[in-house]
């Protein structure tokens, strides 16, 4: 990049971005409707049940998932749990600094919540090992490695890959002495019911709508909207068709044309996620 | 669909804007102090910084009320006229008396009735309706906690007043494009009747300001 552009893009960078989106295309050479290129793999972490690294150009997101046994809660003897965590630490990005938990995480944790459970991809019950006693709690912890924008796609990504990754070790109750077994050494896939995929958009000043936003163009996006296909698994088909999770941010206001432009940059972007899964998945078993 | 919706302004004597708002059996009180000191971590050079903090009746706040308190600073900070009041900040405390349903919407809506009283510059009013699609794909506005248990989808959408264009949107739950697009469209033709309250509300306070002037 040329000096002077250089140094336009540091002193100036909302102007720079919008000469960019003005001329319907990105800063980094990208078309308006074009992701970055997106990497899946899976089981990077051996001591982690499941795991998965996912790298959305820049924007680096590891997921590690734990079980643990529990008693289930009071209100759902049935079902076990998900904690999901999304830690935004320092080493990031310099817009993170270290201390609790920012805002940002919080709310990324209680949205991959959300979307593990509205898409249903992992039914709590499929968690119970005896009603009442004792049940499986997946810890599943995403961090973020390398921060260039669109958290939430990232994430969803790997959260998914992951949980596809994950064997629960056989826990039955032996019928004589009514006490709980875990047998470590026979594992069976978790179930896993559908495969959630996130898309999200941003707009610049009202009219220019595109994908995939990396760190400085959400800096000055008015408003971004993260769709969640939910791609229900039935036998060998996934239906696409469904939206589970819809989530905008930013204060600008949109209008009904840009949420449905929104709604099929999901659904087009989907069948190429999920392909991307599934040959990570693949691989990984060879 | 008939609601009961009420709101009481000025409650709160030590905040510079407060409201009441119950909508059926859920009910949120709201203070608004502001423009006010900024904490230098959250000072923004060119605007105000808008702060929210949502208190449930129980419990301590976790992820789910930040969650909340994100979706109300979105929304407030399109609508708002923040640029008026650089390095400031306009604090906003929700504090949860009842949450029998559509909590969300009480939220954004009691809220705008705070900064209305609190006479915070706005560039339109907000107003907020939560639907649900239940098992039968029926669609209802502003359900109650059962029917937001039980509900394939819960949709929360807030609307402004000037082109009814859609400033904050969060839905969870399967939905086909269809179905999710029923459900805009019957959310907006049920936002004008809080639209309606608010002007009935500021044409209440203002003719009580200038009685008791006389």
């Amino acid at each position: 990049m040329s000096e002077v552009a250089n140094i336009y893009r540091i002193t100036q960078p909302r102007e720079y971005q919008k000469k960019f989106l003005e001329a319907g295309v990105r800063s980094d050479g990208r078309k308006l409707d074009e992701f970055r290129e997106a990497l899946i793999g899976i089981g990077p972490v051996s001591t982690a049940d499941g795991s998965a690294l996912v790298a959305l150009g820049e924007t680096k997101v590891i997921c590690g998932i734990k079980l643990e046994v529990a008693p289930p809660k009071v209100d759902k003897p049935r079902c076990g749990y998900i904690v999901p965590n999304v830690d935004l630490p320092p080493l990031a990005s310099s817009d993170f600094r270290p201390g609790p938990p920012s805002e940002l995480a919080q709310v990324s944790s209680q949205l991959m919540l959300e979307i593990v459970l509205k898409s249903k991809c992992v039914l709590l019950e499929d968690l119970c090992i005896a009603e009442g006693r004792m049940c499986w709690v997946l810890y599943c912890d995403l961090i973020c490695l390398n921060y260039d924008g669109n958290l939430l796609d990232a994430c969803t990504m790997a959260l998914t890959a992951a949980l596809c990754n994950v064997k629960l070790p056989k826990a039955f109750v032996n019928e004589e002495t009514g006490a709980i077994e875990i047998d470590f050494k026979q594992k069976v896939p978790l179930n896993i019911r559908s495969r959630p995929v996130a898309t999200t958009s941003s707009v610049f000043e009202k009219e220019t709508l595109y994908v995939d936003p990396v760190r400085e163009e959400e800096k000055h996006a008015s408003l971004t909207v993260t769709v969640v296909t939910s791609n229900e698994i039935s036998g060998s088909t996934v239906d696409s068709d469904n939206i589970c999770v819809i989530h905008k941010t930013g204060g600008g206001s949109v209008n009904e044309e840009q949420i449905e432009q929104c709604i099929s940059n999901g659904r087009c972007h989907t069948p190429f996620v999920l392909s991307l899964i599934g040959s990570a998945l693949t691989k990984s078993e060879v | 669909m008939d609601q009961l919706l009420d709101v009481q302004l000025g409650l709160l004597r030590q905040a510079d804007g407060s409201s009441l708002f119950k909508l059926n059996s859920t009910s949120v009180m709201v203070g608004v102090y502001g423009p006010t000191e900024v904490k230098p971590a959250k000072e923004l050079s060119d605007r105000a910084s808008l702060e929210v903090t949502y208190k449930p009746k129980v419990k301590q706040a976790g992820c789910r009320e930040k969650l909340l308190e994100k979706n109300v600073q979105s929304a407030f900070d399109g609508v708002v006229l923040t640029e008026l009041h650089p390095r400031t900040a306009i604090q906003i405390i929700i504090q949860e008396l009842q949450d029998s349903g559509s909590l969300f919407s009480c939220c954004i809506n009691g809220v705008c009735f705070a900064l209305l009283d609190a006479c915070v510059p706005m560039r339109s009013t907000l107003a907020a309706v939560t639907c649900v699609v239940d098992s039968e794909g029926e669609i209802i506005i502003f359900p109650t906690k059962r029917q937001e248990e039980t509900a394939l989808a819960v949709l929360n959408v807030a609307f402004e007043s000037k082109e009814g264009a859609v400033i904050s949107l969060s839905s969870s739950g399967v939905l086909t494009k269809s179905k999710f697009q029923d459900c805009i469209t019957v959310c907006k033709s049920s936002c004008s009747k809080i639209f309606e309250l608010y002007r009935i509300k500021m044409r209440q306070l203002c003719t009580k300001n200038a009685g008791s002037e006389c």
